[in-house]
């Protein structure tokens, strides 16, 4: 998961990539890419936006990063960056199909994941799949998603907690 | 935990996921050395970045993920019974029927916990303007097309405006993470154009979302987000540190009687982030989302209660709907433009919600929320009901109503009488088994139900609406589009009295004139499969026989349109018999760059739809994906499409010919 990076050096590092150092960006970058790709391979649910999405958010990181006030920020501001490039590109996804809100995947996906928590996400809706995502591989509570998705914080909650709560029933009862 | 088990569950499966070679940091690093070559190469597109022009390329044909329309849709919370009193009537003339204001922001500070600090770090604006003595001269009125708004008379912001003589553009930057800050102001007169002024907003973290025009005001509203340390002071609940953002809603009134030499006059400033606005009789009406933070001691009391021009609102302006559960407070307030940016009138619901619907006396704001019982969990929706004569804000109602409003045009007041269409939802807590269906609510001035119509449409939800005094029509869909039409005369007894079933769906419904209702939205075969993007034109003489009189399919099955989810989008010129909109697309097979055109339709009695594609400005050297935040506006014959990110083509159309360029600006 992320590495642990002592707060001086990190401090330091910021610093260099203000200056427009690439090392110092990819320093950075490598805390956090990893973690950033999964949550919207899993969010997005195919391999080649997942990817276009990351790197399409790297590049904004790395053209903004002077507008960080705080190093401490830097993981939560580019993950910020990443979920409301999901969104507008779920938003492209606009197809009406019978299939509306399932999970389907494409052909691309590889992901070997247990056949009973693939046929229980596939119950979520889009949205919950975003919430746990963020919640998982983001590491954030409900107000910091709320924060994130520039949503109300009690709709994220319940919404999450639905969602969980519907995951439940279906893998540990 | 439930949470932790089932996180730990997905993040072990995901530790085999390999990161594909091209987010490996040691490729980054290239991406950027590239990156920056390009950069200095194209000079004044610094900052155009190459990966945008990757990003459409290789995309799957086949989309896995259909996507809900409004992410940001908000839904759940688990229902509390919400107990409001009435207040005692002040003595006053007119008794006023309002919900109880709070007595102190003690009562506030206690209902909510959060764990976020909170630093107030204002930046003015950097304007310089001179103040020259300038008469505008007289122009002829030209006819011209107008926002799509939903409620006729009351004017909505957009990030382009016009008014006949000038046109207002918000410059959008799709690169860098909300950057715009700028507003262009272009001369047009018959075809020509000539921007005459820009103005500039310079502050930090700061982007302008949308604009009004109120004559010779130009009044722009912009987003500032700060962030803030996580510092927890008072060791609430179990957060790690990390730094998030706290927002500010700014309104900058500009003079503009001399076009070319705008001139701050007055900013205004509103604390959460921005959600909607109004603009009625010279007045706006502000509404902001305010996100509280009690994890400070009681006596800070910027962090939980919203400030509006440096100073709190006051407890007898805060309205508190649910103990305990409150974390947002929606922020409402009157600004006058006559009396150049003072404030008539404040007023706080924390719990209120966070979607708006303005009619021409009330404002409703509504949000999704939970409701459980034993067997079985619903989504319902709370409404609550503000007045707003002359700037003076009341709430005075509120009230539940089962399922959720899945389109803006959901609700529409009538006559004192709220009518609402939502897609319901319940789960058996048991099964886990989904129902879906939909109903038609009537309430009265009091938010009473007077009359309903369930269980409508089972396992469809609702795509489009649209009102229209004693009658309503809306459709659903799961493979064929029933367009319902509803008799609304009798609040008692709504009836349904027609059905229209037909392949496809609406997603945008129009009322054209009194006989006929334009749907804009997608063709789809029997199946349910989508063909295209359609327009249908459908005769509403009779409510209870309704016929598609025409429609127009344009076969594409890998397109992007703003219009289907964004009615703003929609150019629609009545007087002209015109409808507009951009579309993005590929070609069948993708071995063409992405393209994106304006379309401009027109509807003709006798002989229906007809349509033409003005292409969109767009940048030569790369592929053009700005088929979001453009715009058609006729001024009398000439038809300027905007590319808010780029520029304006201006056309024009003969007689008998069809539109032809007349010429281009960069914005």
């Amino acid at each position: 998961m992320s590495i642990q990076v002592n707060e001086i050096e990190w401090e330091k590092t910021i610093k260099q990539a203000k200056k427009g150092d690439k090392e110092a960006f990819a320093t950075m970058y490598k805390t956090v890419y990893q973690d950033l790709y999964k949550f919207a391979l899993y969010t997005l649910g195919n391999q080649q936006d997942a990817e276009d999405v990351v790197s399409e958010a790297t590049m904004n990181a790395y053209s903004s990063i002077k507008k960080l006030k705080e190093a401490k920020a830097f993981r939560s501001w580019i993950f910020k960056i990443t979920a409301n490039l999901c969104k507008r590109k779920m938003r492209e996804y606009y197809k009406k199909t019978e299939q509306l809100n399932e999970y389907i995947e494409a052909p691309s996906y590889h992901i070997e994941e247990k056949e009973d928590l693939r046929r229980a996400m596939k119950t979520l809706d889009k949205e919950e799949r975003l919430l746990i995502y963020l919640s998982v591989f983001g590491g954030y509570k409900s107000k910091e998603i709320a924060e994130i998705l520039n949503m109300n914080v009690n709709t994220v909650r319940s919404k999450k907690s639905r969602a969980y709560e519907k995951l439940e029933k279906l893998l540990l009862s | 935990m439930i949470e932790k088990k089932i996180n730990e569950m997905i993040k072990e499966n995901s530790e085999k996921i390999e990161i594909p070679n091209s987010l490996k940091p040691e490729q980054v690093i290239e991406k950027l050395e590239k990156n920056n070559q390009k950069r200095r190469y194209f000079g004044k597109y610094a900052g155009i970045v190459a990966a945008i022009v990757c990003l459409f390329i290789g995309l799957d044909m086949i989309k896995d993920n259909v996507t809900e329309r409004r992410i940001e849709k908000n839904d759940i919370v688990q229902q509390e019974k919400a107990t409001i009193e009435e207040k005692v009537p002040v003595t006053t003339a007119k008794a006023k029927r309002e919900l109880a204001t709070i007595d102190n922001y003690d009562i506030v500070y206690d209902s909510i916990y959060s764990n976020t600090n909170l630093r107030q770090n204002a930046h003015g604006a950097n304007l310089e303007g001179a103040t020259d003595f300038f008469v505008p001269e007289e122009k002829t009125k030209e006819i011209y097309s107008d926002t799509n708004t939903q409620v006729s008379g009351i004017d909505e912001a957009d990030i382009i405006k016009t008014d006949g003589n000038y046109l207002y553009v918000v410059k959008q930057d799709n690169i860098a993470y909300r950057e715009n800050r700028e507003v262009s102001i272009i001369n047009v007169d018959n075809g020509k154009m000539d921007k005459v002024s820009t103005l500039s907003i310079k502050k930090e973290n700061y982007h302008i979302v949308e604009v009004y025009l109120d004559e010779n005001q130009l009044i722009v509203i912009g987003q500032q987000s700060e962030e803030k340390n996580g510092e927890n002071k008072k060791n609430v609940a179990c957060y790690d540190l990390y730094v998030m953002e706290n927002y500010t809603t700014y309104m900058t009134i500009f003079d503009i009687t001399d076009r070319s030499n705008p001139i701050k006059v007055k900013e205004y400033k509103q604390s959460g982030s921005y959600g909607s606005s109004r603009k009625v009789d010279e007045i706006v009406y502000l509404f902001t989302r305010f996100i509280p933070d009690a994890t400070r001691d009681k006596e800070e009391i910027e962090a939980y209660i919203p400030y509006i021009n440096q100073k709190p609102l006051q407890s007898d302006e805060i309205y508190l709907k649910e103990k305990g559960e409150n974390q947002n407070a929606v922020v409402i307030a009157s600004v006058s433009l006559k009396q150049l940016g003072k404030v008539i009138d404040k007023k706080a619901v924390y719990g209120g919600g966070d979607q708006f619907y303005v009619s021409k006396d009330n404002i409703y704001i509504y949000c999704e929320k939970w409701k459980e019982t034993k067997n079985k969990s619903k989504i319902q929706t709370e409404i609550t009901k503000l007045s707003y004569k002359n700037g003076e804000i009341i709430a005075t109602d509120t009230c539940n109503i089962n399922g959720a409003i899945t389109d803006t045009f959901s609700i529409d007041e009538n006559e004192g009488y709220l009518r609402v269409v939502t897609t319901c939802t319940s789960w058996s807590n048991k099964t886990s088994e989904e129902t879906v269906w939909n109903a038609l609510y009537i309430l009265d001035s009091a938010l009473q139900v007077t009359g309903k119509i369930s269980n409508l449409a089972k396992g469809e939800t609702i795509q489009s609406a649209r009102f229209f005094g004693e009658t309503g029509y809306f459709v659903t869909f799961k493979k064929v589009d029933p367009l319902f039409s509803v008799n609304l005369s009798n609040p008692d007894n709504p009836e349904i009295i027609g059905e229209l079933k037909i392949t496809g769906f609406s997603d945008y419904l129009h009322f054209w004139d009194e006989n006929l209702l334009l749907g804009i939205g997608v063709e789809a075969d029997k199946n349910g499969t989508e063909k295209g993007i359609k327009l249908s034109m459908f005769d509403i003489s009779n409510p209870a026989n309704v016929k598609e009189v025409d429609k127009i399919v344009l076969p594409c099955s890998d397109y992007f349109c703003e219009a289907m989810y964004n009615y703003k989008a929609v150019m629609l010129h009545l007087e002209q018999n015109q409808i507009g909109f951009s579309i993005g697309s590929y070609n069948e097979k993708r071995t063409k760059k992405f393209k994106s055109d304006f379309y401009l339709f027109k509807y003709e009695n006798g002989t229906g739809f007809s349509y033409e594609v003005c292409p969109i400005l767009e940048d030569e050297e790369e592929a053009n994906i700005y088929y979001e935040n453009v715009r058609g506006i006729m001024v009398a014959d000439y038809l300027y499409v905007i590319n808010a990110s780029q520029g304006i083509i201006s056309y024009y159309k003969g007689q008998d010919s069809s539109w032809e360029k007349i010429s281009k600006i960069s914005l």
